[in-house]
């Protein structure tokens, strides 16, 4: 039995390759290829084969009919990266040769691609280029003695020429690409809002997008646009029709927000307030009313935008007084102390700025909590609830209220859902959305335009000031306590605050890399080749220049190469060539020396060279410890080229 | 049109020099199996590459690419220099294991090469591969290949294949090397061990005479004759030769094969009877046909004796 553990860099870097892929694919199949890899070690440890290969095939049968139960097909992202991960586990259990060995390191590299797929952090470029490294290294001959001498040749040789085919290979597109399959590395995000919706959002890890600005912005102004809910149900808001609108056109060049946005399944495409219009490559967007933008595909690989942001911007496309009324007025019915609050503010007969403001009173006074977990509100009775029970709520439940009340007062109102903030990265100049940041507000239309209005900044204006992430990182305490306070910051060690630089640097060439992967397409590629032609006349120089560099270059490295070459053979093949003109030719198998006595015999005037010639080829042939010089063995030629 | 001619020139040029040109040692170089998965498998990544725009793919599979381009010239490279300086033959004996010499060079001072394979073949045998050796710039190297040629006469030499699929087993190269002058190989040595008849009376089997030397053992020789003390200490079994002036000489003919019915047989009796007679230090004569050797010994002797049975045909036997 061949010990698959034997080459333990070999092993080592199979097993992370498939780690990496294990932690995007159902869990049965990482315990299924963990289960292998471990009864392998045992059965090498213990000298015993517990499985043949017969085995082995009635478990890959077995393993298929998993995938097929699971996914109902074998066609497909999924089903194909659970089978390969299965395969590659059996296959290491049923190791037994060099082939399989080979195949394994085919997998490998396989492996890495799929992990690819999931992820092009730039954490998982360490792991995965050592992978690449060390599977290359085990198809070295074990025996070799120079393979880190040798693979870093081959690797730095091979470098000019992969970056070349990078740069230069057209990036095409297919149309049906980016619908293949399903991707991870979603972000939650959903149409409707309900009670509990934002706050299960805020409560989970991972990134949404990481956005550039032109100009500077301040976290407390950030407000990310998702979508639009007209329809009031209480708490409970939905998205209701849907108006798509034309494509502003905008005439600066620059843009004002350049947005990486991560995967999401959907079709969301989040900008910042005021934002006339975006653009992409391989993309086209739709924009809907209230400053919404949605992809015309779903989202499955990341995808960058570029936008134009206007201050107080307004729709062009106005809104009608019917629209107004119908859509955006619309009153759920109201519980009795809901009912009783409106006529309370309506009976002042106060403007209606002032009535706004007895709203927002309520909201600051009556002892209202900002908090992640404010318990479930459900039924008829959820917003009686809210407001005159528990007061325990999320962004959402401020929002939501907030909008019904000012809609019962007269004012049309919409719930805006989307992020608000972000963590500035002061080393890349960009700003960091994670989940933490899902955010909803409200839109009250006023005079005569859409204008914000974010009620959970009565509740809790810290969380505002000192953005999400950190606000959500205090103790429940310590966020009631200083939900108010704007002056108040959390305290850092001196260690804490070293790390989170070092995260933040880390994050900063994390998101240069990612962008480029992401950036570097069709467009990019013709930016280069219009850059070369722009420079025409001195890149013509140049490149006149280069060209005669190389050319010398290699020229000289032809002679030192053809000198090098130049040996005691070669000039035997010389010689005999010379002889051939005049009828003397080197028998089949006729060793050379008798060839030498035998010339020296049929022509006279070549018997010194001959002899010196012999001389030479013994010393050089046979005798180890001498050996000829490239001196001695051109004085030799030219001596030859002086007889012919 | 200049260009052509130039071009043209260049080419007739390097034609008439072979030392110039590389064509007198041509490596071939062609995909393993393996070769072929990989390709395959950078297919299959360069659709996923393609299919998802994903540029972390890209990189992947253009590293693929030119690695493995590196390692085809890795490869060349690893045979490019190896020159085969001679290759011998010890006397051969029709379906006796013989061996080839071959020393072979690195010619290129600063170069090594690894993994390199040697095998021998002919239209229908093919010799055990000589596996993994290597050598190092301007360094000589000895490979004794094991051939056996199935028939005597004149036969073609077998062709020496030096090959390699080193860094990454992607690619085989190999060289190719034969020589075209023939080689005499002897009968077959089989037969009773038995001197014939005629001679068997003088067949030596005492011990008479001063003890002048170790011979290794073989089937003829007596078991008394076995010095197993000296035979102990070299780890092979030897025997004892004596200076015997006395000892008579052989005279085989083709007369003493009667009793064997094939023409091969006969000639392969004899052939171990000359060898044997050779080995044990006798005179010895060979009456084939028309053909007589007188008496002598030695490797000459021995030589013509074997070569006159190699090259014997019916023809020469009839009168």
């Amino acid at each position: 039995m061949k010990s698959f553990f034997a080459d333990r860099l070999f092993a080592v870097s199979l097993i992370a390759a498939m780690a990496m892929v294990a932690s995007e694919v159902s869990l049965w199949v990482v315990l299924f290829s963990t289960g292998c890899i471990i009864l392998r070690w045992f059965s090498e440890g213990r000298k015993r084969v517990y499985v043949s290969k017969t085995h082995t095939g009635i478990l890959s049968v077995g393993l298929l009919a998993f995938v097929l139960l699971q996914f109902k097909t074998l066609v497909g992202q999924d089903p194909a990266y659970t089978f390969l991960l299965g395969l590659t586990g059996l296959k290491i259990l049923d190791f037994n040769s060099e082939r399989d060995k080979k195949f394994l390191v085919l997998l490998g590299f396989v492996l890495l691609a799929v992990k690819s797929l999931f992820s092009v952090d730039i954490y998982w470029l360490v792991p995965t280029l050592l992978v690449f490294v060390f599977l290359w290294w085990s198809l070295f001959p074990t025996a070799f003695p120079y393979k880190q001498k040798t693979l870093g040749k081959i690797i730095l040789l091979s470098a000019p020429l992969a970056i070349v085919l990078f740069i230069t290979f057209p990036r095409f597109v297919l149309p049906w690409a980016l619908n293949q399959g399903q991707l991870r590395g979603q972000i939650g995000f959903s149409e409707g809002l309900q009670p509990g919706t934002v706050a299960e959002l805020a409560a989970q890890e991972g990134l949404v997008l990481r956005a550039q600005f032109r100009e500077e912005k301040k976290s407390s102004e950030l407000y990310w646009r998702g979508a639009i809910l007209n329809v009031a149900e209480g708490l409970n808001w939905l998205p209701g029709r849907r108006e798509t609108l034309p494509l502003q056109r905008v005439d600066k060049k620059d843009w004002d927000f350049f947005i990486t946005l991560e995967p999401h399944q959907q079709r969301y495409a989040f900008v910042p307030d005021g934002t006339v219009s975006i653009v992409t490559e391989g993309q086209s967007f739709l924009r809907q009313r209230g400053e919404i933008f949605r992809f015309s595909r779903p989202v499955m690989l990341a995808q960058n935008y570029y936008g134009w942001i206007e201050k107080d911007f307004v729709e062009n496309e106005k809104e009608t007084v019917e629209t107004l009324s119908k859509v955006y007025s619309q009153v759920p019915e109201l519980g009795p102390k809901t009912q009783e609050l409106v006529n309370e503010i309506n009976a002042l007969e106060l403007p209606l700025q002032e009535k706004l403001a007895k709203v927002q009173d309520f909201f600051v006074t009556q002892g209202f909590v900002y908090t992640l977990q404010p318990g479930k509100y459900e039924g008829a009775k959820a917003l009686e609830e809210f407001l005159f029970g528990r007061r325990r709520g999320f962004c959402e439940h401020f929002a939501g209220s907030y909008g019904v009340i000012v809609r019962a007062l007269g004012v049309p109102s919409r719930v805006v859902v989307g992020y608000q903030g972000g963590t500035y990265n002061e080393f890349g100049n960009f700003w960091s959305v994670s989940q933490k940041f899902a955010h909803a507000w409200v839109e009250i239309f006023l005079d005569g335009r859409w204008q914000s209005v974010d009620p959970t900044r009565w509740v809790a204006p810290l969380r505002f000031e000192i953005g999400a992430e950190d606000f959500f990182a205090l103790s429940l305490e310590d966020q009631m306590s200083f939900a108010k306070d704007l002056s108040w910051r959390p305290q850092r060690g001196v260690g804490v605050e070293w790390l989170n630089q070092v995260s933040v640097f880390l994050e900063n060439i994390n998101y240069k890399w990612t962008s480029f992967l992401i950036e570097f397409d069709l467009g990019s590629q013709r930016e280069i080749l219009r850059e070369l032609s722009l420079a025409k006349f001195f890149n013509s120089l140049a490149f006149i220049i280069t060209i005669f560099t190389v050319a010398i270059l290699m020229a000289i490295f032809v002679i030192v190469r053809r000198l090098r070459a130049l040996s005691i053979l070669s000039l035997l093949q010389e010689f005999e060539w010379h002889l051939k003109k005049r009828n003397i030719t080197r028998k089949p198998g006729e060793a050379p020396v008798t060839f030498l006595n035998r010339v020296k015999e049929q022509e006279s005037h070549l018997s010194d060279f001959c002899s010196r010639f012999q001389v030479a080829f013994e010393e050089e042939i046979y005798q180890e410890s001498k050996k000829l010089t490239l001196k001695e063995l051109r004085d030799l030629r030219k001596i030859m080229h002086s007889l012919f | 049109m200049e260009l052509s001619k130039a071009i043209n020139g260049l080419q007739n040029y390097l034609a008439e020099l072979p030392f110039k040109g590389t064509h007198q040692n041509k490596t071939f170089i062609v995909p393993t199996a393996f070769g072929f998965s990989f390709a395959v498998v950078i297919m299959i990544l360069f659709f996923l590459a393609v299919g998802y725009s994903n540029n972390l793919i890209f990189i992947l599979v253009f590293f693929l690419i030119s690695m493995s381009l590196v390692a085809a010239y890795w490869t060349n490279r690893n045979l490019g220099f190896i020159k085969i300086i001679s290759l011998n033959y010890e006397p051969s004996f029709a379906g006796s294991q013989t061996n080839l010499f071959c020393k072979i060079v690195q010619a290129d001072k600063k170069a090594e090469s690894f993994g390199l394979n040697f095998s021998l073949k002919s239209k229908d045998h093919k010799s055990i591969n000589i596996k993994n050796l290597s050598i190092e710039g301007s360094q000589y190297l000895q490979v004794d290949l094991p051939w056996i040629f199935l028939r005597r006469g004149w036969q073609i030499r077998p062709q020496l294949e030096v090959w390699s699929e080193f860094p990454f087993g992607f690619l085989k190269a190999w060289r190719l090397h034969r020589e075209s002058e023939p080689i005499l190989v002897f009968p077959e040595r089989k037969g009773s061990i038995q001197w014939p008849i005629e001679n068997s009376n003088h067949a030596s089997t005492g011990e008479v005479g001063l003890f002048k030397q170790h011979r290794d053992f073989s089937p003829l020789d007596s078991t008394r004759r076995i010095d197993w003390m000296a035979s102990s200490r070299r780890q092979k079994i030897l025997t004892k030769q004596f200076e015997d002036p006395q000892q008579d000489a052989l005279d085989f003919s083709w007369s003493q094969t009667r009793h064997l019915q094939d023409f091969e047989s006969r000639i392969s009796q004899l052939a171990l009877w000359v060898d044997e007679a050779e080995k044990c230090g006798r005179d010895y004569s060979l009456e084939v046909g028309i053909k007589r050797i007188e008496r002598g010994q030695g490797a000459q002797h021995w030589q013509t004796c074997l070569s006159l049975l190699a090259l014997l045909s019916e023809k020469d036997l009839e009168v």
